[in-house]
């Protein structure tokens, strides 16, 4: 599962908000894919397709029962790898990354999901459109209003919208 | 298992660095378009996706995550009723390969679009191998291996030992081989192979367990060495993990599997 398998994770555990079950999240959307992979239009890409899959049954699982509370994003101290691609990157620091992960917590799991699409998973308008299956004029929208709440949170420390509880 | 094409496309972006300037909060740069994305970037690279039973926390893995024995019964169950057939995975943007994985039994199967595996300069499986007294097989297989001369096949012209473990038979000067492991040595993950659509595997239900075939040149992976592969048909029967390679037609390798007793 190695190529998408953090993509997918990373999808999973912003959706649901938690990185407590993603890793199943996963692995139910990993045999719904393989099960449904003549499926895949060609058109378009595995990764889409996967990942939407995974943002699906996060979605179900989220909706299932009992996990409607805020949600717990962390990052970690420290990364998996001492690689350095991004060289800007080195100038950020712990506390940053914990202040926007913090504001995405206070987001509802849709703006969670568009933002982490476009800037963790680095995605074109395009492929999330097929992620969330929507026109990619919708994405720009969603995304536009989405980054407007978060750096409300961050700035202001206002929560728009629903208050961040996941619908 | 470590696919060099397997490595994730995301990554740690390096060590913790301090901010240059402000306070904790970073409230005077979250209005600079450019730089919140490299933060949020950032952050997706160092996001919590795998909580932990010793409470470490774990950013996004390079590599395959952990996976518990009962899932991985569960995945195997789920992909003996899997139909790969007929489907394929194609057209790659330029900046990213796209491509997906399968697995197999537990063979993991890598599907990449842009990889030229009918180009790559690798060895065959039979490189490598050392040649046995046909004698001491069953030393290498556990038990005797399976009687393969009444099949289409007919006496093996050489028998070998390769560095995954087993015997390797050959035929043909080497042109088809069929390995022979014992199933419980062939861990989940062992083996890789990658091919350029999902089109090139089919499942065939009917074969041992999880049999199934891969047409065409592929490249194949181990936890000892990467090799390129013709036409291979797989399947575990009797507690033995079956390869039969060959350039020879799919549809007379596949007959040839099925007639191999394995008991």
């Amino acid at each position: 599962m190695a190529r998408h398998r953090t993509s997918a994770l990373r999808v999973a555990t912003v959706v649901l908000g938690s990185a407590a079950d993603a890793d199943d999240v996963v692995q139910v959307a990993s045999e719904r894919a393989w099960k449904a992979i003549a499926g895949v239009d060609p058109e378009r890409g595995f990764k889409s397709w996967f990942l939407r899959v995974v943002a699906n049954t996060a979605r179900n699982h989220r909706r299932s029962g009992w996990r409607r509370r805020a949600a717990e994003l962390r990052v970690a101290a420290h990364p998996a790898s001492a690689s350095t691609t991004d060289p800007e990157s080195n100038t950020i620091g712990h506390a940053e990354r914990e202040a926007v992960v913090a504001a995405m917590n206070r987001l509802d799991a849709d703006a969670r999901l568009v933002i982490a699409l476009r800037h963790f998973e680095q995605l074109s308008e395009r492929e999330m459109a097929e992620i969330l299956a929507c026109a990619p004029g919708t994405v720009k929208s969603r995304l536009s209003r989405a980054m407007s709440r978060l750096r409300t949170v961050l700035t202001e420390g206002a929560v728009p919208g629903n208050g961040g509880l996941d619908e | 298992m470590s696919d060099e094409w397997l490595a994730d496309d995301s990554m740690a972006d390096g060590r913790p660095a301090d901010r240059p300037t402000g306070d904790d909060s970073g409230v005077e740069s979250w209005a600079d378009d450019r730089r919140l994305s490299a933060v949020l970037a950032s952050a997706g690279r160092y996001l919590v996706v795998e909580a932990s039973a010793d409470g470490a926390d774990r950013p996004a893995p390079l590599v395959r995550g952990r996976r518990t024995e009962g899932r991985r019964r569960l995945l195997a169950a789920a992909v003996t009723v899997m139909v790969m057939v007929g489907s394929v995975v194609s057209i790659a943007p330029a900046r990213r390969a796209v491509g997906g994985w399968l697995r197999a039994g537990r063979i993991d199967i890598s599907i990449d679009p842009d990889a030229h595996v009918d180009q790559y300069q690798l060895p065959s499986f039979i490189e490598g191998a050392t040649p046995i007294d046909p004698a001491r097989s069953a030393e290498f297989v556990g038990r005797p291996p399976p009687d393969v001369t009444a099949t289409s096949l007919g006496e093996p012209q050489g028998w070998w030992t390769v560095p995954e473990g087993g015997v390797l038979l050959t035929w043909d000067e080497g042109e088809t081989s069929l390995w022979i492991v014992t199933t419980d040595a062939h861990q989940s993950g062992m083996i890789n192979k990658l091919v350029n659509s999902a089109g090139a595997v089919t499942d065939l239900p009917n074969l041992g367990d999880g049999g199934f075939a891969v047409r065409g040149t592929h490249v194949m992976q181990t936890g000892h060495r990467r090799m390129t592969a013709a036409s291979v048909v797989a399947w575990q029967e009797g507690g033995l993990t079956f390869r039969l390679e060959s350039s020879s037609d799919l549809d007379l390798l596949t007959a040839i599997a099925r007639s191999i007793d394995a008991t």
